[in-house]
């Protein structure tokens, strides 16, 4: 599947009418939005604890150069390697070369955003390299060949009966009768892929955050996958974005407490891994060679702008599921590897402005999404922001529009005699429920996602006159 | 060092002064979840009825002997013939060696060369290095004789542990391991911060239990003084 930001509105349009997906986001991304709101509730102070959390990702980002040749030294001083990337390209090269220089042919992956933002897998499989997703959700996606529609539920957008049929129709899973059963599903996933991990010869993992003081990179699951997949193998790769890092374990049990309640409502993820570098003589298992890659890939292009907020996300997935448009719309729509309202920051930003156009204006601007986030990033103002960005490489007719408006807005005369046309204009084509659906010319842009209201009897200024001078009428009077 | 490094590193450096202010380090972390009475007793009881409530189970045993009885009591439940475990030395119960093999059950440590072996075994046994009550969660960290197979890979993994290893707050930990310097932290190559039986919601929300990990957890806690 081709990603294409710039066909939001068709695919938003499309994903409206497809009630399968429509019954699973009611479902899941509703539950979830519930289940976050309970789980901050229930904590000493949700508002004080987004504010500790976003301290220490903005203190991350300040200090990041010095906290990145710290993580840099911790790792290299116990044998592990770290790479660093400035682009995709340059992060893959990293893992053919990892994977060259110690003859790997077979991986398994947890899920990490990241490798999916570089395109990693398709790569490594054109280069005979075969990867696994271990998550649950990521081996359906993968079995499936599509897309993971949600950051933290990547099947978000998928009912049990569909995913059932695949595991016939791939995995050879012998058909039942009666009720779908989610737990022999789960116990056939397990009992398929257990097999695979004992043939792997490396992990590739990514990283939710890195605390620098130590250098350790904290990787978090519920199913144990990360675990597994460098428990095993020979050969851990991890592929972390630079602006993850964080300075300290006490800002690191903030973040890894909020963001499990953020994300599921759990307490803790069931795995918080934390990884410091290869295994040590005698452990019996663990990783014989390390290796981090640092990813930039674009981050460092945000970093001090308007935008560098941005860079504070946890990807928890809440703003998500708390958004009236991905709640209707869900993940795939976006055309993007990161959807939901902060990826409609992050991906024009990443991708660039002209890549991803509609996103910026996928959104209501109501706020739910700044009063999910665990580390209180002011999205709605940020997509303000690019859309200003965006309207100032608008078409010259645009400009001329804008400018003939405000104009007119400045002088009275002109804006009341352009008002009273306007209104009688609306008054003669007005359908009979009032609202405006196939505005003419160039106005058409504006209703074709929405309604034009049609004008009131009275303006606000006529009324305003008939108002004062019934009040002066009523003063004289008394 | 390579050229990506040095660019990366200047385009931050230059970058910088456009950074939103960030607020100092606070001098006191406000703890996630609040605790009512940090008590033993009621430590305990936090972390039965956390783990309780992710479908974990925790036995508090008086003495050796009942911690051993248990022991043997869970392995037979499960049919468990060899089990995969940490050293003796790093697990609080003199006596599980003998006991083991007097119930006529095999123990394995994990090495490069018997990975078929260990994924034969019905158990995986291992002590922790720290529980949180606040959570419900067993801290483990990874050293010559304590991999990460025993805590992993069977479907049933009992964990072991003195009730003075108890801790109030995942907050608590860190500050315990500030106070030792971070070295514990840093010279280890693994930590886990295990909080439940592996499980995942990936399909349609629904709970189900060991999917890559354990799918059954029992912790046995060994009151103070026994």
């Amino acid at each position: 599947m081709e990603l294409e930001a710039n066909r939001f509105p068709q695919a938003a349009s499309r994903a409206l009418q497809d009630k399968q997906l429509k019954a699973a986001l009611d479902h899941n991304a509703r539950l979830a939005d519930a289940t976050r709101v309970k789980s901050m509730g229930a904590t000493t102070g949700a508002e004080a604890l987004r504010q500790q959390g976003r301290g220490a990702r903005l203190r991350g980002l300040a200090q990041l150069p010095e906290l990145l040749e710290q993580v840099e030294e911790q790792i290299t001083a116990r044998g592990g390697q770290v790479l660093w990337a400035r682009d995709a390209d340059e992060a893959n090269r990293h893992v053919l070369d990892i994977c060259e220089r110690h003859a790997l042919k077979f991986g398994v992956k947890s899920k990490s955003m990241v490798t999916e933002e570089l395109h990693l897998v398709p790569l490594l499989e054109r280069h005979g390299i075969h990867m696994l997703e271990t998550d649950l959700g990521e081996f359906v996606v993968q079995i499936d060949e599509s897309r993971p529609s949600h950051i933290v539920a990547p099947i978000m957008h998928m009912t049990k009966e569909k995913i059932y049929e695949l595991f016939v129709e791939k995995l050879g899973m012998a058909a039942t009768e009666g009720e779908i059963d989610p737990q022999a599903m789960t116990r056939f996933a397990r009992r398929h892929l257990r097999a695979k991990y004992f043939e792997a010869d490396f992990g590739i993992t990514g990283g939710n955050f890195i605390i620098a003081e130590t250098g350790t990179v904290a990787i978090t699951t519920n199913e144990g996958n990360a675990r597994l997949g460098t428990a095993l193998q020979p050969v851990h790769v991890a592929i972390v974005g630079i602006e993850k890092v964080i300075p300290t374990w006490e800002d690191y049990a903030t973040l890894a407490q909020t963001l499990a309640r953020s994300a599921t409502g759990q307490q803790l993820s069931v795995y918080s891994t934390l990884y410091n570098g290869p295994a040590l003589p005698e452990e019996g298992d663990g990783p014989q060679h390390y290796y981090l890659i640092l990813v930039d890939n674009g981050r460092s292009a945000i970093y001090g702008t308007t935008y560098s907020e941005a860079l504070a996300c946890i990807r928890c997935g809440a703003c998500l599921n708390t958004c009236p448009v991905y709640q209707n719309v869900g993940g795939h729509a976006y055309g993007a590897v990161y959807p939901g309202p902060i990826g409609s920051v992050i991906t024009p930003l990443l991708t660039g402005p002209e890549n991803a156009t509609p996103l910026p204006f996928a959104s209501s601007l109501c706020g739910a999404c700044k009063s999910a986030c665990p580390v209180d990033i002011n999205i709605p103002d940020m997509l303000l922001e690019l859309r200003h960005d965006l309207q100032q490489e608008q078409g010259p007719l645009w400009n001329l529009g804008m400018q003939a408006w405000s104009w007119s807005f400045s002088h009275p005369l002109l804006y009341e005699t352009g008002r009273k046309v306007s209104a009688a204009l609306s008054k003669a084509f007005a359908p009979q429920d009032g609202g405006h659906r196939n505005l003419p010319g160039p106005l058409a842009a504006w209703t074709e996602y929405r309604d034009f209201p049609s004008f009131p009897a009275e303006s606000f200024r006529d009324w305003w006159r008939r108002e004062r001078a019934d009040r002066s009428a009523q003063d004289d009077a008394t | 060092m390579s050229e990506a490094r040095e660019q990366i590193l200047a385009r931050l450096r230059g970058a910088r002064d456009g950074l939103p202010p960030a607020p100092p380090r606070p001098l006191h972390y406000q703890p996630v979840m609040p605790l009512d009475d940090d008590a033993p007793e009621a430590l305990l009881a936090r972390f039965s009825a956390e783990l309780g409530a992710l479908k974990g189970t925790v036995s508090v045993v008086d003495d050796e002997a009942a911690a051993l009885d248990c022991v043997l009591s869970l392995l037979a439940e499960h049919d468990a013939r060899s089990v995969l475990a940490w050293d003796w030395q790093h697990i609080p119960l003199p006596g599980l060696a003998a006991a083991l093999a007097g119930a006529g059950i095999t123990t394995l440590r994990p090495t490069p060369d018997n990975r078929e072996a260990c994924e034969a075994a019905e158990a995986g046994i291992s002590g922790v290095d720290a529980a949180i009550a606040s959570t419900g969660s067993l801290v483990v960290s990874t050293g010559p004789g304590r991999g990460r197979l025993a805590t992993l890979l069977p479907p049933l993994h009992v964990a072991l542990l003195r009730q003075e290893q108890m801790l109030p707050d995942m907050e608590a930990w860190v500050a315990q391991q500030r106070a030792d310097g971070l070295a514990q932290l840093g010279a280890r190559s693994n930590w886990c911060i295990i909080t439940g039986p592996s499980r995942t919601a990936d399909i349609e929300k629904n709970l189900v239990l060991g999917v890559h990990g354990p799918g059954v957890l029992q912790v046995i806690v060994l009151r103070s003084g026994g």
